[in-house]
């Protein structure tokens, strides 16, 4: 029950950030941070992939309400969830039994930050795919997608370090 | 069925993750004006390249009849031309170089004078085209007006016609429109005015009647103009009347000229030469 609630919180929390502060943020132009994937990043590995679609959906529904951007972070959230067991066996394999939320105390820095680039990664990509809708640009989607990658990362290395450091 | 199900329970997250990324999607082109008109347009590409293929595929199954229209289109053209050279040589009179072009068989070679009298009784053109240019004797020679004579000697590069204004030239003309026919000579004095002879009396004639070619004589094609009566006494034999015709062509002032070839009138004249070598 305080499980849930915390998540709860969690969601709460980084909604509002991302609506509140972070997507006010335009890096040059083309760098946006979607840090509230983090929430669907770190939700427990027991978690079905079913319960995990569905906050991720919702979350996403959630910024999409805000943003008036119907369906974008919705789709890219959901995806994200539904591969997120796949990429994380990728790079980390544990007893399917245990369970523990994936972050720095439980893997490895390194492994982490590369299961969380590749998800970020692909949240980025269908994010500025949906929003440009056209392959007239490449260039640019590409620099928006690798920009706002690298920003997001560094907002979730910041905030993990700081809740690893807390606790 | 039950390894269906079961199939359907064990990949359920498949079929959540489907209807979740529908929501998102439906959601994204409902609400998202962007989206939706790139998808729209995107579509309308899509169907278009689809109708096209369908069109081609189409049309392909359809040659048969294509071929049957075009078919019964070609015949209806054939008759339709058949029609129109019928009525281009009803025609002929109003346009005569154009026409005598027009007519397939018949050569039309322009010319220049060379050289040119009037004032004699047997008077002469030379013109500057000769055997080099397809030219040989008896051929007619027509202005822009009317008829101007026969080609009568050829050399390489010149051909000396004799003209209506020679007391030799005789050519086979009627009087339009009652067909009659005669023939045009020339005995000296004015160039302007030559003679039809044996022009029945009963033939009806007046001032103004047009003379043409009969078509008869070989060396012209039928309907050719040659001018107009001017006057016409009885002679005194009481048979035929002696009609004086205005030339149209004005020979003092002739110039261009148009050779007439016709290929048809050769086999025509060796038909007409061995009936009267018989006779002989």
């Amino acid at each position: 029950m305080i499980k849930f609630f915390n998540r709860i919180l969690w969601f709460v929390g980084l909604l509002l950030l991302q609506i509140l502060i972070l997507n006010r943020i335009h890096w040059f132009g083309v760098a946006t941070p979607f840090l509230y994937i983090y929430f669907v990043l770190t939700l427990e590995h027991s978690m079905s992939r079913n319960q995990l679609m569905l906050w991720a959906f919702f979350l996403g529904l959630a910024v999409d309400i805000c943003t008036n951007t119907f369906g974008i972070h919705a789709a890219a959230t959901t995806f994200v969830a539904f591969v997120r067991p796949s990429i994380l066996r990728l790079f980390f394999i544990r007893e399917e039994n245990e369970i523990y939320e994936p972050g720095i105390r439980a893997m490895s820095p390194a492994v982490f930050f590369s299961y969380a680039f590749v998800c970020t990664l692909l949240h980025h990509a269908i994010v500025f795919l949906l929003g440009f809708f056209s392959f007239s640009r490449p260039g640019l989607m590409l620099l928006h997608i690798g920009a706002s990658t690298l920003l997001t990362l560094l907002l979730m290395i910041a905030v993990e370090l700081l809740r690893h450091n807390n606790r | 069925m039950r390894s269906l199900i079961d199939f359907l329970y064990r990949h359920n997250h498949w079929l959540v993750f489907l209807l979740l990324e529908g929501i998102s999607l439906a959601l994204l082109f409902t609400y998202n004006k962007y989206q939706n008109n790139i998808w729209l347009s995107s579509a309308n590409v899509v169907t278009g390249r689809l109708f096209e293929v369908e069109q081609n595929v189409q049309s392909f199954f359809s040659l048969r009849s294509d071929n049957k229209n075009l078919a019964e289109q070609n015949a209806r053209l054939e008759e339709k031309i058949f029609r129109l050279e019928q009525l281009i040589d009803s025609v002929q009179r109003d346009s005569l170089v154009a026409v005598s072009t027009m007519k397939r068989a018949i050569n039309v070679t322009p010319a220049t004078v060379v050289s040119n009298s009037i004032n004699r009784t047997d008077n002469y053109i030379t013109i500057n085209k000769g055997t080099d240019d397809g030219i040989a004797p008896d051929m007619g020679v027509i202005g822009s007006q009317g008829i101007v004579g026969v080609t009568y000697k050829c050399s390489r590069h010149y051909t000396l016609v004799i003209p209506i204004l020679n007391s030799k030239s005789s050519i086979s003309c009627k009087v339009m429109p009652s067909e009659s026919f005669g023939y045009l000579q020339w005995n000296g004095g004015d160039s302007r005015i030559a003679r039809l002879c044996d022009v029945p009396r009963y033939a009806k004639v007046s001032v103004g009647d047009t003379i043409v070619t009969t078509g008869s004589s070989t060396f012209f094609p039928e309907g050719l103009p040659v001018g107009t009566i001017s006057s016409f006494d009885p002679l005194s034999d009481n048979l035929s009347n002696l009609i004086d015709v205005e030339l149209y062509t004005k020979f003092s002032t002739l110039r261009h000229v148009f050779v007439i070839n016709d290929p048809d009138t050769a086999e025509q004249r060796e038909l007409q030469e061995a009936e009267t070598e018989k006779k002989k």
